[in-house]
């Protein structure tokens, strides 16, 4: 089995998965792994099919750098704008 | 695409192609916490207007721009192989092929919303829906503009003999790659988040 077709069902599978997350349970705590499943997906997109990991160091550190960013910001801005704006 | 694996070696590619594609994530990702900001100042309006999108469409794009990573990510494979790239011309177009789907759908979904009589103006989500989408669409159409072109090259170097250009090929793939990490988080924020 090729590291892309593997890759690919990942994906779909994680896609039916937030799918399914999203209509069967409700509340901020399913809206977070349904992101961090998201940026997950984003990440395997990634390492596989743009073959990050082959590539040089700099690069590499890049991606990284952005997966945790993007978590940071995300997040950061789902769980903690309500809370500012009741305080 | 079986043929694919991840031991030929990777494509070199210009630097100048990450600075793009780091650059458009980042600028994504500010679209993205910015959608997340108006959304917790009104939940209840997000949720309900969220809840009239067709969450079988964005599933089936996503499912689209994955295949269509696929094929991208197969071509650049078959490309670097001995007598690959008749391979590579064929993973192109499926990819480009895949592009029209997507367009397809997007504007069928558009079509419907516009009917019921939603649009950029009804409400804050239904702006961020519009505006998103839509610059993601535009993005879309550039890259397969570049998908084409790199396909015509590859034909043209099929039809000459001489190798095609390793900047185009790889510019085209990780700038579609880029648009399909992209939809992979506007997928929950826009159809699933409630």
């Amino acid at each position: 089995m090729s590291s892309f077709l593997i890759a690919w069902t990942v994906l779909v599978l994680a896609t039916l998965l937030s799918w399914w997350l999203e209509a069967a349970a409700d509340g901020d705590l399913v809206g977070t792994v349904v992101l961090l499943v998201a940026l997950f997906k984003a990440r395997i997109v990634l390492r596989v099919f743009m073959d990050i990991r082959a590539a040089p160091p700099p690069v590499r550190w890049l991606c990284e750098a952005w997966v945790l960013l993007a978590c940071t910001a995300l997040l950061g801005t789902y769980w903690l704008t309500p809370y500012f704006q009741t305080s | 695409m079986s043929s694919a694996n991840a031991r030929t070696p990777p494509l070199p590619v210009e630097s100048g192609i990450w600075v793009v594609v780091f650059g458009e994530l980042s600028i994504f990702t500010l679209f993205f916490s910015v959608f997340l900001y108006y959304r917790a100042l009104s939940p209840e309006l997000f949720a309900a207007s969220s809840a009239t999108l067709d969450q079988g469409l964005g599933a089936l794009n996503t499912v689209i721009l994955l295949t269509s990573s696929w094929f991208v990510a197969s071509a650049v494979t078959a490309i670097q192989q001995a007598g690959g790239r008749e391979r590579a011309l064929r993973y192109f177009s499926c990819a480009l092929a895949c592009g029209a789907a997507f367009v397809l759908v997007k504007v069928f979904e558009y079509g419907g919303a516009l009917r019921d009589g939603v649009n950029v103006l009804t409400d804050e989500f239904f702006m961020f829906y519009f505006m998103l989408t839509g610059i993601h669409l535009m993005h879309l159409l550039v890259g397969m503009a570049l998908l084409g072109a790199t396909a015509l090259q590859l034909r043209g170097s099929l039809a000459t003999g001489n190798a095609a250009s390793n900047t185009l090929v790889g510019f085209s793939s990780c700038f579609w790659h880029m648009l399909d990490i992209v939809w992979i988080v506007l997928f929950p924020l826009l159809y699933l988040l409630q």
